[in-house]
């Protein structure tokens, strides 16, 4: 076996869950010394490194390219709101996170492009939570501000779960604690009676807790194997 | 064409702020718990990392949650109990599931609430508030003995981080603090009044700080949990406190001004200057002993913590003792010739002592 078949039988051994240890003690009695066990094993892991960056880059440009997307979207939005029948907002808003979610799914189930559909997956849940301050604003709904970043977290979470993507938990990390904060000044304003407490917003701040509590469980459970006994 | 590429760089800096944060989790995840000190990490992966998030939100979460529902009802509880049943439950769902933030977030609410419910036992009674600050005080030293005693089971071994930190900064805080004129003159202030025995709340809150840090302090000792030096410095410790929460009214400076300007100007009485020496080579002797307990345990981050303070005492006090009658070039010149001895010692020494438990941890393993 030359050193590329030294590399490729590690790689198969550890795909088929061998230690690194009964590879070892395998490669030994074939007669391999330590040193070129040990320098196919850094192979591969620099290889894997290089993939690692690699794949880095990729979910970066097209994240980047996901929220220049989103800020392109919103900003013609903009620019002929006015204009615009409230139908014609709302279905604008529907539409193109639906596409964003069916595009992203489509491509990281169909066509294995996960990076390019993560980010997707991304741009739909930043244009559910514009469209949730969109619709707010257009319908001149009463409400805090932060409940906005509560349903928009929640969507989020829910979504990431869906579509079992880390990257919408990673959105939802933000977004939540926008809401944290923003939250007790909507209580104190609302204290001088010139922002009423809606009931509706004391029960979103409950179904907020529960759904965080109940992600934090779930995510929990998710924990590799080798970590579960340092809990 | 400048113009437009202007909006590229919040974009690039944003971009940068989550690839860096990106990097961390999954750095993280990936050194994980190959290292020795696996436990000084934030997160040991990305799932930890949001698991912890979310359950950190839903205590905060549901901290609003009960004053949102408190304020419609017409505010039948007060904020601090509300305060108070949030960081129970905060507790109860760290140690369950084990999570940290929750567990750091949920024992400074608890303190929080001590301190609010002291400061609202103590008013219209004119009572000291040595006895608030010693009360908190003590409740550093049980977070500090919880986490020794945590320490030995690898399951606890994050959670007993988190109570050896919120422990030891703010004993080595206050520590620092009273070390300095404005420290020296806040002990004056707390201890004017009447006794802290006039509140039977504040008596038995104390009470049972003391029979806490007891308790633990003979439970470490008898399973070996912390060393005798450790045991013999956190009984003087709390005598210490003990001392200040029944000290009488102190007179530290002799002309007594207004607070403006009075910080730089004031000269020390006798009995300020004895509590001056007296806490300034406490704090000295606190922080060397971090670094000896580093030693001691092997554990890194302790020498490094201690060694960080040291910098920071030497620097401060540096400022306090030579700015106000030094010429300015020559403070600055000093400033600067000291920062390189202090920096070249702590090197060597740091080095010496990383060193030396890395050595030991090796012929250990072997």
């Amino acid at each position: 076996m030359k050193n590329q078949g030294i590399v490729e039988y590690i790689q198969s051994s550890l795909t088929q869950g061998k230690s690194k240890e009964d590879i070892y003690k395998a490669l030994l009695n074939q007669g391999w010394s330590v040193e070129a066990i040990q320098n196919a094993f850094n192979q591969i892991v620099a290889k894997e490194e290089k993939e690692d960056t690699q794949k880095r880059i990729i979910r970066i440009i097209v994240t980047i390219g996901a929220i220049l997307v989103g800020v392109g979207i919103f900003s013609f939005i903009a620019a002929n709101w006015q204009e615009m029948a409230k139908v014609m907002k709302v279905l604008i808003i529907v539409i193109a996170m639906i596409s964003s979610y069916t595009g992203g799914w489509f491509l990281r189930e169909k066509w294995h492009y996960e990076k390019t559909g993560e980010a997707l997956f991304l741009l739909g849940a930043i244009i559910y939570g514009a469209g949730i301050f969109l619709i707010a604003q257009m319908f001149h709904t009463r409400g805090n501000w932060p409940d906005g970043f509560i349903l928009w977290m929640i969507g989020t979470i829910v979504m990431a779960f869906g579509a079992d993507s880390f990257s919408l938990f990673y959105l939802a990390i933000p977004v939540g604690i926008a809401a944290i904060v923003g939250h007790p000044f909507a209580i104190f304003e609302s204290v001088g009676g010139y922002n009423p407490f809606l009931l509706t917003s004391s029960f979103l701040l409950l179904i907020a807790t529960v759904v965080t509590f109940i992600a934090g469980w779930l995510v929990k459970k998710r924990l590799p194997p080798e970590q579960k006994e340092f809990y | 064409m400048i113009f437009y590429l202007l909006y590229l760089i919040p974009l690039l800096i944003i971009g940068l702020i989550v690839y860096f944060i990106i990097r961390l989790i999954r750095g993280r995840g990936k050194k994980g718990l190959k290292e020795k000190d696996w436990y000084l990490q934030f997160f040991l992966s990305r799932e930890d990392a949001v698991s912890q998030f979310f359950f950190l939100f839903s205590v905060f979460f549901l901290w609003l949650t009960l004053s949102a529902f408190n304020k419609d009802l017409g505010q039948p509880l007060s904020w601090r109990t509300i305060l108070l049943l949030v960081s129970v439950i905060g507790l109860a769902i760290a140690y369950y599931f084990r999570v940290i933030y929750t567990l750091a977030v949920s024992l400074m609410g608890f303190a929080g609430w001590w301190g609010a419910q002291a400061v609202e036992w103590i008013q219209g009674k004119d009572i000291k508030s040595a006895a608030l600050f010693s009360g908190l005080l003590f409740i550093a030293t049980v977070f500090y003995l919880l986490g020794r005693v945590h320490e030995k089971e690898i399951k606890f071994k994050r959670v007993s981080m988190v109570y050896l930190i919120l422990g030891l900064i703010p004993i080595t805080g206050v520590l620092f603090f009273l070390s300095t004129k404005s420290g020296l003159r806040t002990l004056e202030e707390i201890t004017k009044g009447a006794s802290f025995f006039s509140s039977w709340e504040i008596t038995f809150s104390l009470f049972v700080f003391l029979v806490s840090i007891v308790g633990l302090l003979i439970y470490a000792s008898s399973k070996n949990l912390i060393f005798k030096p450790e045991t013999l410095a956190i009984g003087f410790l709390v005598v210490l406190f003990s001392i200040i929460a029944l000290l009488p009214g102190q007179t530290m400076f002799l002309q007594q001004k207004g607070y403006y300007g009075f910080y730089r100007s004031a000269q020390l009485s006798g009995t300020g200057i004895l509590w001056a020496i007296f806490f300034n080579i406490l704090i000295f002797l606190e922080l060397v002993g971090i670094i000896f307990l580093g030693y001691l345990k092997r554990e890194n981050w302790l020498i490094n913590l201690g060694v960080f303070f040291i910098f920071i005492l030497i620097f401060v006090k540096y400022f306090d003792w030579f700015f106000a009658f030094l010429d300015k070039s020559m403070f600055f010149i000093g400033a600067g010739i000291l920062l390189f001895i202090v920096g070249w010692f702590m090197e060597k020494g740091r080095r010496y002592l990383l060193s030396t438990t890395k050595r030991e941890g090796i012929s250990q393993s072997q």
